[in-house]
């Protein structure tokens, strides 16, 4: 879900709204100008927002529910017939003990971090350096940005392609590198394929903490800068002491966008490891997908997606924290 | 920043007597380093998609050869082109994913402009409800939604169908475009609307005649978006679609991912085909999604 997920910090957009008190005082004198207008005032948005509450609760709050319901039934078949299994919390209890489980709880928490922390770093040296004045920079900018226009299942193409063991462009560039002997390979690798995928992942997702960086750049006021200048503060100073507190909110922003997008994520692992080798690569996600499609146990696949729905509950209250501080 | 850099060297000249000499080569050294690093940060960014246009237009004889030729020495050949365009399922996929993408960005944009109007122009009971509800809808793992959702279809004879592709993607591109497009009608200004419905239109007659001509880039915007989105979506084609005369363009070219044989020029050349479009619609977009995507991030 990584690209919708791309569009979605949008909200907080545009200018305030004015207090709803103007805004009532404004319709009512509306009204007694039109009277037919203002009752159309009282009804209206609820007849507006009616479609999409509407696609909303049928097609996200009762299939989130129905899962939630199947997770304690002990349904273990993948058809409609899973929706009248009976009730048992054996599921939750079953996962308590299971190694394959406890795996990927680590594996997701791996993944997530490491994906979080490439995007970080990467995105602030680029912002950095593009908020820099120099030639061609627009030109940089959008090259440096390529990445995320790229199709998920195209990037994965690519970088399978790359990764190939014997006729791969990357393990010859890698070979023809001072001190690397090493030609690993890469996806069918237990200690390299999660590197792999995280690679992938960091190449999909810089270019947006990037952006929000770049931004977050823009609105640090430049006379701290001059004022630490004639401190004697030097370059690196600067950095530390000004940029980088200047970017706290940005940052905090991107950590709990990433970390959520690569908590769900699924197309770059399921297409490069399917999960694997013995489990390497299979996070939460995965094991879900896996235990529905491979071993059709519907209800111990629900037991898990639960799991994964309370962090992204606790993820989500994290960064409704973080956004209404600021916002 | 620049501006504040020059101005840090000047004071340390001014301060501290250093040679001039030093002080240039200091300079020039910097200037190297920056330049290094652009060139460092644009390969990392450009070097895979340069990758993939170059083996789409290898000579099938020397996609194998080693060492791998970093630039077409072998000449130029569009033969992996004409292949994925006349003897694969490409055009076909293709066809499904323009019917399914313009189906999802046409919808949305009229679903979610209601709603995305009633949220930017009205308070009423369940606004606020309604728009983190939105929000929150983003927020768990596809996989929550789509594994259940393909139990239901089941029982409505929806699975392997383009309608109920359709369908589970306007569950999740709906509430994102409703997002994007309460930002657009929040920066349009309120008075020409009153003005309108001073001379007597109403409600619905100004929002027609007023806000919506006025937001057209974000109208257009907002169904690029959902285009994209559902031109690159794999996870839920993935789970709902079964047969290969109903697969995306995703489907269909992950599908060559694991086959015995695989003829990397022409998947790079389907490659280069499925993104081209995309990308270039993204790179327009980009623009406006940021100011949506930033506009919160920076104020604090």
């Amino acid at each position: 879900m990584g690209a919708v997920a791309a569009g979605i910090p949008a909200t907080p957009g545009g200018p305030a709204p004015p207090s709803p008190a103007a805004r009532r005082a404004r319709s009512r004198s509306a009204s007694t100008r039109h009277r037919a207008a203002g009752r159309e005032e009282k009804w209206l948005p609820y007849v507006l927002t009616l479609p999409i509450l509407a696609t909303a609760a049928v097609l996200i709050f009762v299939p989130l529910g129905l899962g939630i319901w199947v997770s304690f039934t002990d349904a273990d078949t993948l058809s409609p017939d899973a929706l009248t299994g009976e009730f048992t919390v054996e599921n939750y209890t079953k996962l308590v003990s299971d190694g394959a489980f406890w795996n990927s709880v680590r594996v997701t928490v791996v993944y997530s971090v490491g994906s979080v922390l490439g995007s970080l770093v990467l995105g602030l040296l680029t912002a950095v350096v593009l908020n820099r004045a120099f030639r061609y920079r627009g030109l940089v900018r959008t090259l440096i940005l390529l990445p995320w226009a790229v199709p998920n299942v195209v990037a994965v193409l690519v970088w399978v392609w790359m990764y190939n063991p014997q006729h791969g462009v990357l393990n010859y560039l890698l070979t023809r590198l001072p001190l690397v002997d090493t030609a690993p390979s890469w996806l069918s690798s237990p200690s390299y394929s999660m590197l792999a995928v995280i690679i992938v992942t960091v190449w999909k997702s810089y270019p947006f903490s990037t952006l929000m960086f770049l931004a977050g750049l823009q609105g640090i006021r430049h006379d701290l800068y001059e004022a630490a200048a004639i401190d004697g503060a030097n370059g690196w100073r600067q950095f530390r002491d000004i940029t980088l507190p200047g970017l706290r909110s940005v940052a905090s922003v991107v950590v709990v966008l990433v970390t959520i997008w690569s908590f769900g994520e699924f197309t770059f692992i399921f297409l490069m490891t399917e999960g694997g080798p013995a489990g390497a690569t299979e996070t939460l996600v995965l094991n879900m997908y896996q235990r529905a499609f491979r071993f059709f146990d519907a209800s111990y696949a629900f037991a898990v997606g639960m799991v994964l729905l309370l962090l992204a509950v606790a993820i989500t209250a994290v960064y409704a924290r973080i956004t209404r501080v600021r916002w | 920043m620049t501006k504040t850099l020059t101005r840090t060297s000047a004071t340390a000249t001014a301060l501290t007597p250093v040679p001039a000499g030093v002080h240039r080569l200091a300079r020039l050294c910097r200037a190297a380093g920056l330049f290094l690093l652009i060139v460092a940060l644009v390969l990392i960014a450009i070097f895979p998609i340069y990758w993939m246009l170059v083996t789409s237009v290898q000579p099938s004889t020397s996609l194998f050869s080693w060492p791998p030729r970093l630039v077409p020495s072998d000449g130029v050949s569009l033969g992996a082109y004409t292949e994925m365009l006349t003897s694969s399922g490409l055009l076909g996929w293709v066809g499904t994913s323009i019917r399914v993408s313009l189906a999802t960005a046409s919808i949305s944009v009229v679903a979610a402009s209601l709603a995305a109007y009633a949220l930017s122009r009205f308070s009423f009971r369940g606004s606020k409800a309604t728009e983190i509800g939105m929000l929150a809808t983003q927020m768990f793992p596809g996989i929550l939604l789509a594994l259940p959702m393909y139990l239901v279809f089941l029982r409505l004879g929806l699975v392997d169908d383009v309608n109920g592709l359709t369908l589970a993607y306007l569950a999740f591109i709906v509430p994102v475009s409703a997002t994007l497009l309460k930002g657009f009608f929040d920066s349009i200004p309120k008075d020409l609307e009153e003005a309108s419905l001073i001379d007597g239109t109403s409600r619905m007659g100004a929002f027609f005649r007023v806000t919506l001509p006025l937001s057209a880039p974000g109208l257009a915007a907002t169904f690029l978006f959902a285009f994209i989105v559902s031109w690159n979506e794999y996870l839920f084609a993935r789970i709902l679609v079964r047969s290969a005369e109903n697969w995306t363009i995703s489907l269909g070219i992950a599908s060559y991912i694991g086959e015995y044989v695989t003829p990397w020029d022409q998947i790079m050349a389907g490659a280069v085909l499925v993104t081209l479009p995309v990308a270039a619609m993204f790179l327009f977009l980009q623009r406006y999604l940021l100011q949506g995507l930033t506009a919160g991030a920076v104020k604090g």
